[in-house]
């Protein structure tokens, strides 16, 4: 069953260039997208390549400019700030950096019964109860209630984070970088923890992440952005064993094995990510791209399927390497 | 004798709350024209340990050791630094936009540490400027000369940044984390010029990270820190291929890897003892899967069971005794 279906989703913001003048930067550039209950889709590509903007979108945190978000059957889009409200609670966010998304004023129980209070009758004992029944599903217990954010380690804060998301029972969730900021041993804790609560509760993950092997590790279905634009997508397995994008094949070679005895990546890609503000022409990925062509240079590749399921926007998917 | 000779490292900081100890007694030693990996999750005091180096250690702390030298020049209770820092070691860090000076441009930057440590001026200096632009693969150096960092992208930016550390004909190099704010392809790049101004210049590079991976591709030997003490230490081979140390194994099994998904990772479960109060026997033995009898009143010191890796853990101790 599909939960959520992006349909041609834009997100640009405007630039002030001086004067009277403006520029778009299309951070976001016709995403289009499904996820089934149940699923994590990994999200991943580098800095600047819309994957936080596109969540936010989701989550209406940002107005998109252009596209459809059909969530459980109805277009977020089109609802009104208090229909909004209402459907709020079946959506939640967890961040990056605890530290920074949990108010340092608040203590362990405040941060997780805020959603409570907003959005249910839940008051006095009865929310308590609930709290600790929340701490205690993240491995907290009910001896972390009067602590602040600043005297957990950064793997109990992110698990705090992680209880007041799940705190309205959501069917969507968005983990942006959710253990980005933690320590190794740690972070194996937390997703072996959220791999646990999708089970439990079967909750549905958008997960993104640059971190490849993460990925790989939580996501059923993946999403490849570069610029804006999807630059491959499909079923975990199929893009890690044969990508069809050369951004794909250029991230990953380039994220090193923990294996000494592996040569050095040989696919190296030179360059930097360029600007949104004035993308390139045709495949936005061509100055970077070994393959290019001139055909890359002057139109834009649409995405086409592969096989089952697997999408690659590269006018040349099919004599990459590995095909 | 070695190039870096450290024998018996301490580190306290005397704070209100009492005397905490960031590092407790560590040795190394590195070779010229090597690449030494020190990692370590946060807190373990990997980058205490490289400031002391630089005379660098803010007080209140208190840096002792039985032995502190680099190129046979004592490093211990110096107070005048100038011939070091600068002239010997240089250091690059996580931010290169926080540790460049926003105000001035790279070709002011360049040449004022150029006039400061060489006596080079004018044309001579604006000369070498260019020269270590080039080195670092930034062959538009009449460009970049004079742009102001914020005009760089991160990646040029850290280039740049290793261009200003080595200005000073440093060949001792200390990288802090230098890749974890940049992308995994950007990363890549770093790695191999740091790879290949080792090769081209015989630098001996210190590299601080928390990322085995990147340890993996680029160091030629490592030494893992925990709790301020150097648990492992060995060639970057032999440390992926046999891990000996608890700590080192489950940090190695706790990573994410193709073929994990659908499996727990196997996190190591606890927190990272704190420091203020001083541990009795091995620090890890809290966390430690293997821990018996005198894990929890003896320190265990670094034996080398084989030849060139050193380990300090109570099951080699007793291996020893009994052999």
């Amino acid at each position: 069953m599909t939960l959520l279906e992006v349909r041609g989703l834009s997100k640009a913001f405007a630039i002030r260039a001086g004067g009277f003048t403006r520029h778009w930067a299309r951070v976001v550039d016709d995403v289009s997208f499904s996820l089934n209950a149940g699923e994590t889709l990994g999200l991943v590509g580098e800095s600047g390549c819309g994957k936080t903007t596109l969540a936010r979108c989701i989550l209406r945190i940002a107005e998109p400019t252009a596209g459809e978000i059909v969530f459980d059957g109805t277009d977020l889009v089109k609802l009104s700030r208090g229909a909004l409200r209402a459907r709020r609670s079946e959506l939640a966010i967890v961040y990056q950096n605890p530290y920074l998304s949990l108010s340092p004023r608040l203590s362990v129980h405040d941060l997780v019964a805020e959603p409570l209070v907003t959005h249910t009758p839940l008051r006095g004992a009865a929310l308590t109860a609930r709290v600790i029944e929340l701490l205690q599903a993240v491995g907290l217990s009910a001896d972390d209630l009067r602590k602040r954010a600043r005297q957990l380690s950064g793997g109990q804060a992110q698990r705090v984070a992680i209880a007041r998301a799940l705190a309205l029972r959501p069917k969507l969730i968005v983990l942006d970088e959710p253990t980005s900021a933690l320590d190794v041993s740690v972070q194996a804790q937390v997703l072996n923890l959220l791999v646990k609560l999708q089970r439990d509760y079967g909750l549905t993950y958008l997960f993104i992440s640059h971190n490849l092997d993460v990925v790989q590790h939580m996501a059923d279905r993946i999403l490849v952005m570069y610029l804006g634009r999807v630059a491959e997508s499909g079923p975990s397995a199929a893009v890690f064993s044969m990508p069809r994008h050369p951004y794909t094949l250029a991230l990953l070679a380039a994220t090193p094995e923990p294996d000494p005895t592996r040569p050095a990546p040989d696919i190296a890609l030179e360059g930097n990510v360029p600007s949104p503000l004035g993308p390139p022409t045709g495949c936005r990925f061509h100055p970077r791209c070994s393959w290019a062509q001139d055909r890359c240079k002057a139109e834009t590749p649409a995405l086409r399927s592969m096989r089952a399921g697997h999408l690659s926007a590269c006018h040349f998917a099919e004599a990459l390497p590995g095909g | 004798m070695s190039y870096l000779e450290v024998q018996d490292l301490r580190i306290a900081f005397q704070t209100h709350a009492g005397r905490f100890g960031a590092v407790n007694g560590i040795d190394l030693a590195l070779e010229r024209g090597e690449i030494f990996g020190l990692v370590g999750e946060s807190g373990c005091g990997k980058t205490v340990t490289s400031l002391a180096l630089m005379g660098l250690v803010p007080p209140p702390g208190e840096v002792t050791a039985a032995r502190l030298t680099l190129d046979g020049i004592d490093l211990l209770g110096r107070r005048d630094w100038r011939d070091v820092r600068g002239r010997r070691v240089a250091m690059i860090f996580q931010d290169p936009a926080a540790s460049l000076n926003p105000t001035f441009t790279l070709g002011e930057q360049l040449v004022h540490v150029i006039g400061h440590h060489l006596g080079q001026k004018g044309a001579t200096a604006r000369a070498r400027a260019a020269a270590l632009l080039v080195d670092v693969g930034l062959p538009d150096f009449e460009r970049i000369l004079r742009a102001y960092p914020h005009q760089l992208s991160g990646g040029m930016q850290q280039r740049a940044m290793i261009a200003l550390a080595l200005a000073s004909g440093a060949n001792f190099l200390i990288a802090d984390e230098p890749t974890t704010a940049l992308d995994v392809t950007i990363q890549a790049q770093i790695l191999r010029l740091l790879k290949g101004l080792r090769d081209k210049h015989g630098l001996t590079i210190l590299l601080i990270t928390h990322d085995l991976g990147v340890v993996a591709q680029t160091c030629d030997r490592v030494g893992v820190l925990y709790a301020g003490t150097l648990v492992e230490t060995a060639t970057a081979v032999e440390l992926f291929r046999a891990p000996q140390h608890p700590y080192t194994q489950g940090l190695l099994a706790a990573l994410p890897r193709p073929g994990s998904r659908g499996t727990d990772l196997a996190a190591i479960e606890g927190q990272v003892p704190s420091g203020m109060t001083a541990v009795a026997g091995c620090p890890f033995a809290a966390r430690c899967p293997q821990v018996f009898g005198p894990c929890r009143s003896a320190r265990p010191i670094l034996l080398e069971p084989v030849a060139g890796h050193g380990v300090a853990c109570h099951l080699y101790t007793a291996q020893e005794a009994a052999s």
